[in-house]
């Protein structure tokens, strides 16, 4: 760069400071924006306010609601509970004579239960080798267990042509029984009992 | 409340007392929103703006235009980021609002150059200051807006960023600047030369 336009180059900076020295901004701008700010400040401060209310009370309506399922529920637990509380207080304010009658009731009823399951367990088997005896028929089933027929249910078989056919001992045969394990018929078994 | 907030003040103002760059006031107050931050990043950039837009317009358009755009610095600190000279984000914001303001009077750029022609001159003192004025306000508005910008210490980059265009159209408008206001001056700084 030749000196000359150095030289003015520093004359046009000089200048141009010269000319910004005396134009300095009005004061009024700076008043007008911070005073928009200070205004803008307030309106953020006001719906940042409005928006933690609208926040706690949202919070606390969720608290409520969660509070008020849990009591609703809870009372209706009770209620299940106090329901449950005075069945078993009925039973356990009984007098004692019917406690005792309903116990016999109940141990009677399992024993019977016991029995049929037993006979259900038991007997409830197809083949069995027959024996006749004096005074009817022993069934001996797979599992060494005896079943003793009287002479009258063998009869009263006969009657009903649940019994058909003779029979005699080492004959093997089929029982059928009922669901109470009580014998509906003797019939011959083609097949031998396989134990 | 009113203690913390005391607290948080009194803490601002000691750490706007310390030397801090535009950028960082800038980040600071977009953060903040302190009024502090944002008054003393006024008295550092502007009269710098206020004087830009004064070159390339006229006075009360100029004031409106600096209200606007420091209102735009409020309303928009959130989109400022620490990529660059605050300085260039502020007179880019300005300029922008200068144009729009032009576009707006239905105004282009021959309109503008004869508008600012048309201005009165400023009462400066001395004949060359004053010789130097009216030099520069007869300038082309392109070429005056990037003599401005690199008297603010814009660099090349800068000034072509602000004025949306390229570097060596920027050094085209310098040169040109600078030969038409020398031109202007000439006889009276070789006669101060002299």
């Amino acid at each position: 760069m030749p000196n000359s336009d150095k030289y003015s180059d520093e004359t046009l900076d000089r200048l141009y400071q010269q000319r910004k020295a005396q134009h300095v901004a009005p004061a009024g701008i700076k008043r007008q924006v911070l005073a928009k700010h200070q205004t803008l400040l307030s309106n953020q401060q006001i719906w940042r306010r409005i928006t933690h209310v609208a926040v706690a009370a949202s919070t606390l309506l969720l608290c409520g609601l969660v509070f008020w399922h849990h009591y609703s529920w809870q009372s209706m637990e009770q209620q299940i509970a106090s329901t449950h509380y005075t069945s078993i207080e009925l039973h356990s304010l009984a007098p004692s004579k019917q406690s005792d009658a309903i116990s016999e009731r109940y141990a009677k009823h399992y024993n019977e239960y016991l029995s049929q399951r037993e006979i259900l367990a038991f007997h409830h088997q197809k083949q069995a080798i027959l024996q006749q005896t004096d005074d009817g028929w022993q069934l001996q089933t797979c599992d060494q267990q005896v079943v003793k027929v009287s002479q009258d249910l063998i009869t009263a078989l006969r009657n009903i042509h649940q019994i058909e056919g003779t029979f005699k001992t080492g004959d093997h045969v089929a029982l059928m029984f009922d669901k109470t394990g009580l014998i509906l018929g003797i019939k011959p078994s083609p097949k031998l009992a396989h134990c | 409340m009113s203690i913390g907030l005391s607290l948080k003040t009194w803490l601002n103002r000691l750490s706007v007392d310390t030397h801090w760059s535009n950028e960082a006031l800038m980040l600071r107050y977009a953060s903040s929103g302190d009024t502090i931050l944002l008054s003393k990043l006024y008295d550092v950039c502007g009269n710098d703006l206020y004087h830009f837009m004064l070159t390339l317009s006229e006075p009360t358009l100029a004031k409106d235009i600096c209200q606007m755009t420091w209102l735009k610095v409020i309303e928009k600190k959130h989109l400022y980021r620490d990529s660059g000279l605050f300085k260039a984000w502020l007179f880019t914001l300005a300029r922008n609002l200068l144009i729009d303001e032009y576009r707006k009077q239905k105004n282009t750029s021959d309109d503008l150059d004869t508008l600012c022609a048309e201005q009165a001159p400023q009462a400066l003192e001395g004949e060359l200051l004053q010789r130097f004025n009216g030099a520069l306000q007869q300038l082309p508005f392109a070429q005056r807006e990037a003599f401005c910008l690199q008297q603010e210490d814009f660099s090349l980059e800068d000034i072509a960023s602000i004025t949306h265009t390229n570097i060596e159209t920027v050094k085209s408008r310098l040169r040109y600047a600078k030969d038409n206001l020398r031109e202007q001056l000439k006889p009276i700084i070789e006669d101060n030369h002299a």
